[in-house]
């Protein structure tokens, strides 16, 4: 993956509007959040292999993380913190953020053709 | 006589805990099988600085799991490849199907797994809940033994303390090697360890060196 800039990641989210796109949306505190600190507590959501379709998708921030929103039919989806990007062989567009230490905190996947899930 | 040994839990490098025992189990000539019943596709670690990104991880994290066994000496991998935090939600009784499969597949006597209710994530509890109802169906006489693994804060205070807690100074290396082979998960520690000075390394490998295990199914009790 590589850094995130505007210049980059803009025409790969331009390149998926109006069409059926799957999604990975993910965050977490990491599992062992309130073992580490018992005040608190252990939060984690993804979705994976969401359809959706979007009408405009805008990445917005100054770095080194960023924002992302798309415009659904009739919402929004929204992910925040960033940091890096790529494409993958199969055309998939991979935005994660990451810590210090490597650690994923947040995802954004989008790809005309499904994850692997098994 | 030699046994078969069975180990199973949903992520790669969950048989860290016991990578002690179980290369024990081999220097003894027993057998032993290592289920992982996800691919760990959903872990928060991707390496320092990372490597892996969510689509590369469970590849990743196969690989590393087929290092850490060649470290123990486990000859008998098996990936179920489910969906990482989702075990949880499968019925226990059709998990605890597919793992008596298994223990009736190598007549398995010694089972490791996570104790149930005293391994944090949930999907160690549901995997060790399995084990237990897989081991339980079996008759006395034929039923393996199923030590648990616990680290939540209060295992002390409510398992009491542990039916067994193995020096495995001996086989140290090996399982640090496993450890090691688990690079994405365990960089970060083992940076740590590589760095530190021989007090703090000491104090370090202490986590390491005893391996701690409660009996959830004893073989002759009904």
């Amino acid at each position: 993956m590589e850094s995130i800039t505007i210049d980059a990641v803009q025409p790969q989210l331009d390149a998926l509007v109006d069409q059926d796109v799957y999604v990975h949306l993910e965050t977490s505190t990491g599992s062992y959040a309130a073992l580490e600190d018992p005040t608190r507590i252990t939060t984690c959501a993804f979705l994976r292999n969401g359809r959706l379709r979007f009408s405009d998708g805008q990445i917005r921030g100054e770095g080194p993380s960023y924002r992302v929103g798309l415009r659904l039919d009739r919402g929004w989806l929204y992910a925040e913190g960033l940091t890096d990007w790529e494409v993958t062989e199969s055309g998939a567009l991979l935005m994660g953020g990451y810590d210090s230490e490597g650690r994923q905190n947040i995802g954004l996947e989008l790809s005309r053709t499904p994850f692997d899930c098994e | 006589m030699s046994r078969h040994v069975l180990s199973v839990h949903p992520h790669p490098d969950d048989e860290i805990g016991k990578a002690g025992a179980l290369a024990h189990h081999v220097d003894a000539g027993d057998t032993v099988t290592l289920i992982a019943t996800t691919s760990g596709q959903m872990g928060r670690r991707m390496g320092v600085p990372f490597f892996a990104n969510r689509e590369t991880l469970p590849g990743l994290r196969e690989q590393e799991l087929r290092g850490s066994c060649d470290a123990i000496g486990i000859e008998d991998l098996r990936l179920w490849r489910m969906l990482d935090k989702t075990v949880q939600f499968h019925d226990p009784e059709k998990l605890a199907d597919r793992i008596e499969a298994v223990i009736d597949e190598l007549d398995v006597s010694v089972i490791y797994t996570w104790y149930p209710g005293h391994a944090v994530h949930p999907d160690h509890n549901a995997v060790g809940v399995a084990a237990v109802i897989a081991a339980k169906r079996k008759p006395a006489g034929r039923r393996p033994v199923v030590y648990g693994s616990a680290f939540t804060r209060e295992r002390y205070d409510v398992l009491g303390q542990p039916d067994l807690r193995l020096d495995v100074s001996d086989v140290i290396d090996r399982k640090l090697d496993a450890l090691r082979a688990h690079r994405s998960q365990s960089e970060l520690d083992m940076k740590e360890l590589d760095g530190a000075d021989p007090d703090r390394r000491k104090e370090l490998l202490a986590r390491y060196t005893t391996e701690e295990f409660w009996v959830c199914v004893s073989p002759e009790a009904a």
